[in-house]
């Protein structure tokens, strides 16, 4: 089992999310996030006064999948979350140990 | 042991009913199971919460004096011998006990004798929990027992309800007179002053509103708790025994404490049901809960969301009365003590303005009549409500609820009921104190009959914490907040609502943004409507109408621009900032959209979303302010071009009647078309009041084709159907601009091949064409016949090498349409097959741009679903996609 961790534009999440549920990704967690990468912060100037915006306003995404699906899984979200423009994010794919359904205790993949 | 009926169980002596012998335990336990089972059926049947408290409390006493008769006799001894007593606290003193609530007993016993009640305790006690009941207990002498109480505040409120059960009399009526005697007498004020201090802690445990997503049906603000504070205090203060009592003691007038009891009765079954659905004590009205609870209690609606919201709006109303009248009668009792004993010491009467003084830090009146004598004097306290923030006392509460008659069409239309309302936004000063003195005295909604719908209305969603009314008031509160710049500090929006010129507009667009939440969605758009309506009855001037419809219009848009569409994209942003106008008005949305989303709940506004909204407002200004934009240029050219229009049709139309056609044309339109031509469109769609199609054409030699202007009433299918006629009439389209103006006027430009020889503008050729289109578009003709019956040799005259079929489609390019790309190669009737197909699918076309280069084909479409929206629908745009393409691939 792989996690699927994606940082993407905020207005790209209905895309994603769409994208994702006609690949048949059961779930997701879905967190508004802030933070930079290359795309440092940047400056908005009102009547001379500056509000420095240092984190960006992102969405970051986690689902987690099954091994034979992270490939599938990483090209869809990429797609979907493409504007070409900088600022569109970055996809983090990392190894789940194990994964529990609370209401049944089902264990592993049956638990995704 | 046979019982049928409910009074053998509940009726206050059904513990005699087997006079002779003792009664097995399994006999006693078969009796209270009966009784649940009896209980059970009863509330699902309906039973009324007050009934089901006084028969489940009465089935425990009778439960209970079973046991004890029982114990008697295993025991063999005499009870009155140890001084024993069986006492109900609390709920269970109260009568007030829900299925799943503790049973709470005091044992009392006389000095010495504690030893010696062990085999008495085992006899009664043991079994009870056997039985799975919670029962709490104490065994206490009765002084012991006070001793403690002057300790424990909540033991002193359990005593003070507490009742005889079973045992010896004679030492609860002992206790009762050492209770009063050492714990009451002469501590009323300091007592009842607890009791509000320790309500108030609850309130703010709570969350401090009666407004919350999960109610706290017993001890939250509005729940059973604020009565029982409030029963304590006038238990205390007036030694009333029974809640009938407060109106025979004038505490209550008959019509408050028919409230009250309806609203205690409400209460009190929704508990039940809690317990049951639980199949536990439960006293929190979850949110997963709220929908079944709606259904159990027999809230019906169109769908199970009106059910439940209208359960809330009824929960939240009882609850609403239950803490006003509690709160009442709290501080009645305590200010009356403090009047007439010891005014003193807590402080005198300050006459603030003539007629009416602040006693206790709380506005009254001097003169008890002063509202019989003129309603409109009401304002006046309002006035100082709004001049000093002090709130009212609940006899000035009570004079303005009596005199709500009198508010009616004429006294809202009085010119100092107007004035007073207005000065309340335009002044500095509590505004937010204000609403909520209205709101509670019912004032509100006699003045602004709009907010009757929304009392106490709900959207019955995890987001929206509070009924739309008080909503409104925290928005106003917010932007007071702003103002004075208290509470946390936002830089930017605290200048932002300093700098807007008419911040009473905007508080008053607070107040009323939500009114159209009741009538259904677009609410923003109905409540616009209530809103105007408001401000035109309230005499503003209408150019500030025009701001507080544009605001309660829009008040979702900004969010929703902010949060979810991209900030990057400059179309979006020009064309919000034509919807917006200008920087005053993108002001004071930006500051109502804060106000809205604070104002929803504590969590609603993030940082997070802060960003997202300054950017918008920040770039959005910049493109109003900078003068050689875009949106300057167009806007300066379509000015332009309106005025060249307007000199070109003068004479022909009436001045106001192109005013509005001018109007009515996009923006887009002006980029595309020059003032001649717009002034002979306006001309055809004139002439469409007795015609359903108008054309006109015109050669176009240097461009090697005709050009063919169709104008006609707008309808789902028409391009395909006037392509139809083209291909019929041996035109094959080159190029196409169609747009759809206001009024519903579909205006459409074609350049046009002609296929045969003979000219399109010999009159014998144009009047056919004219004439198939007015058949085909009034419906006399169906467009495929026409297609059909065309003369195939022609075509094959028509050269037509292979090129790759590509359809794509392109939901980014518009926040309005989906786009539709076509690229093909050229043959005869593609268009119309293209657009047939369109039509087909359901889809209706906004707009087109139609060209071919030598054969190439590449068409593109702005479409929409029928309801004139876009289509997000991934299997929807990829079923387009493949029908297209297989009809493309057809021949």
């Amino acid at each position: 089992m792989k996690r699927v961790e994606a940082i993407i534009k905020p207005f790209k999440l209905d895309e994603v999310k769409t994208a994702l549920n006609a690949v048949a990704v059961q779930g997701m967690t879905v967190t508004e996030v802030r933070g930079f990468g290359r795309q440092k912060g940047h400056k908005e100037v009102y009547r001379g006064a500056e509000y420095i915006v240092e984190l960006v306003p992102k969405i970051k995404i986690e689902v987690v999948v099954p091994d034979q699906a992270v490939t599938r899984v990483v090209e869809t979200i990429a797609k979907a979350a493409k504007t070409g423009k900088i600022g569109d994010g970055k996809i983090f794919v990392l190894s789940v140990e194990e994964a529990v359904r609370i209401r049944t205790g089902e264990r592993g993949e049956g638990a995704l | 042991m046979e019982i049928e009926n409910p009074k053998d169980i509940f009726a206050p002596h059904a513990s005699r009913l087997t006079p002779y012998g003792i009664d097995s335990l399994e006999d006693i336990e078969r009796f209270l199971r009966k009784g649940q089972q009896w209980l059970q059926k009863a509330h699902a049947e309906g039973l009324a919460g007050e009934e089901f408290g006084r028969s489940h409390s009465a089935l425990m006493d009778n439960l209970i004096r079973r046991l004890y008769k029982r114990a008697m006799n295993v025991n063999g001894e005499r009870a009155t011998d140890l001084g024993f007593a069986l006492l109900a606290m609390g709920g269970y003193g109260r009568e007030e006990l829900s299925p799943f609530s503790d049973i709470d007993l005091l044992l009392l016993h006389l000095p010495g004798k504690g030893k010696d009640l062990e085999d008495w305790l085992r006899a009664v006690l043991h079994p009870l929990w056997d039985w799975g009941l919670t029962v709490g207990y104490t065994v206490q002498t009765p002084k012991d027992s006070c001793r403690a109480a002057q300790k424990d505040l909540d033991l002193l409120l359990a005593f003070l309800d507490a009742r005889w059960v079973a045992g010896d009399k004679g030492t609860f009526l002992r206790w009762e007179e050492e209770f009063s005697r050492s714990l009451l007498a002469g501590k009323d004020t300091e007592l009842i002053m607890q009791i509000r201090q320790r309500a108030e802690g609850r309130h703010a445990h709570f969350g401090d509103s009666v407004f919350v997503l999960e109610p706290e049906i017993k001890e939250g603000k509005g729940g059973l708790r604020d009565y029982h504070a409030a029963f304590w205090a006038a238990r205390i203060k007036y030694h009333i025994r029974s809640a009938e009592e407060l109106t025979e003691r004038g505490l209550l007038s008959e019509k408050e404490w028919k409230l009250y009891s309806r609203a205690l009765a409400f209460l009190w079954r929704v508990r039940n049901q809690l317990h049951y659905s639980h199949g536990r004590r439960e006293d929190r009205l979850a949110f997963e809960d709220q929908e079944a609870m709606a259904e159990a209690l027999g809230y019906r609606g169109e769908n199970s969301l009106l059910a439940t919201e209208a359960f809330l709006k009824d929960y939240f109303t009882h609850a609403l009365d239950i803490y006003c009248l509690s709160w009442n009668l709290l501080e009645k009792s305590l200010n009356e003590g403090a009047a007439s004993q010891k005014g003193r010491r807590l402080g005198t009467p300050v006459e603030i303005v003539p007629g009416y003084y602040l006693f206790h830090g709380k506005l009254a009146l001097t003169d008890p009549h002063l509202f019989d004598r003129n309603p409109l004097h009401i304002w006046k306290a309002f006035e100082v409500v709004h001049a000093h923030g002090v709130e009212m006392a609940p006899r000035l509460k009570e004079k303005i609820a009596e005199k709500l008659d009198a508010v009616g069409e004429r006294f809202r239309l009085a010119e100092e009921s107007i004035k007073s309302f207005l000065s309340f936004f335009e002044k500095p000063g509590h505004l937010y104190r204000v609403l909520e003195a209205m709101h509670e005295t019912g004032f509100l909604r006699r003045f602004l009959p709009e907010f009757e719908r929304v009392y106490c209305h709900i959207q019955y969603d995890r987001y929206h914490i509070y009924p739309v009314d008080i909503h409104s008031f925290y928005a106003v509160r917010e932007l007071e907040f702003l103002e004075r710049k208290d509470e946390e500090s936002w830089p930017l929006l605290n200048q932002l609502m300093g700098e807007v010129g008419d911040p009473g507009l905007l508080k008053l667009a607070a107040l009323l943004h939500d009114l159209g939440k009741a009538e259904g969605s677009p609410h923003a758009l109905r409540g616009e409507k209530i809103a105007s309506a408001i401000a035109e009855r309230l005499q503003i001037l209408p150019e500030k109408i025009e701001t507080l419809s544009f605001l309660v219009r829009e008040h979702l848009t900004f969010a929703e621009i902010a949060h979810r569409r991209d900030l990057g994209d400059e179309n979006l942003i020009f064309r919000f900032a034509q919807t917006v106008k200008n920087s005053e008005r993108l002001k004071m949305l930006y500051l109502l959209c804060f106000a809205d989303l604070r104002a929803v709940g504590p969590s609603s506004w993030t940082v997070w979303k802060d960003t997202l909204m300054r950017e918008l407002f920040i770039k959005t200004l910049h493109l109003l302010e900078r003068e050689e934009t875009l949106g300057k240029e167009a806007q300066d050219r379509a000015i332009h071009l309106q005025s060249e229009v307007m000199e070109i049709l003068t004479g022909q139309i009436a001045a106001p009647k192109i005013s509005e056609y001018l109007a009515s044309i996009p923006s887009r339109h002006y980029a595309a078309h020059n003032a001649r031509s717009i002034g002979q469109q306006i001309l055809m769609a004139e002439k469409l009041r007795d015609e359903t199609v108008d054309l006109e054409g015109e050669e176009k030699p240097e461009e090697g084709c005709d050009e063919v202007t169709v104008v006609a009433w707008d309808k789902p299918g028409l391009f395909a159907e006037i392509s139809g006629v083209m291909t019929a009439n041996f035109l094959n389209i080159l190029s196409a601009q169609i747009s759809t103006w206001e009024k519903g006027i579909a205006v459409d430009l074609f350049k046009v091949q002609n296929l045969i020889d003979e000219p399109l503008f010999q009159p014998r050729r144009w009047t056919k064409l004219e004439g198939d289109l007015k058949k085909v578009l009034g419906g006399e003709v169906p467009v495929n016949s026409l297609v059909e019956g065309m003369v195939l040799p022609l075509f094959q005259r028509y050269p037509s090498p292979r090129r790759d079929t590509k359809v794509e489609v392109d939901n980014s390019a518009s926040d309005f349409c989906t786009v539709v790309e076509v690229y093909t190669h050229d043959r005869p009737g593609l268009l119309y097959r293209v657009t047939k197909k369109i039509f087909e699918m359901n889809l209706s076309i906004w707009m087109a741009r139609i060209s071919t280069k030598v054969d190439q084909v590449v068409d593109v479409f702005y479409i929409q679903d029928l309801s004139g929206a876009k289509l997000e629908d991934e299997g929807v745009i990829s079923r387009i996609k493949k029908g297209l393409i297989e009809e493309l691939q057809r021949t």
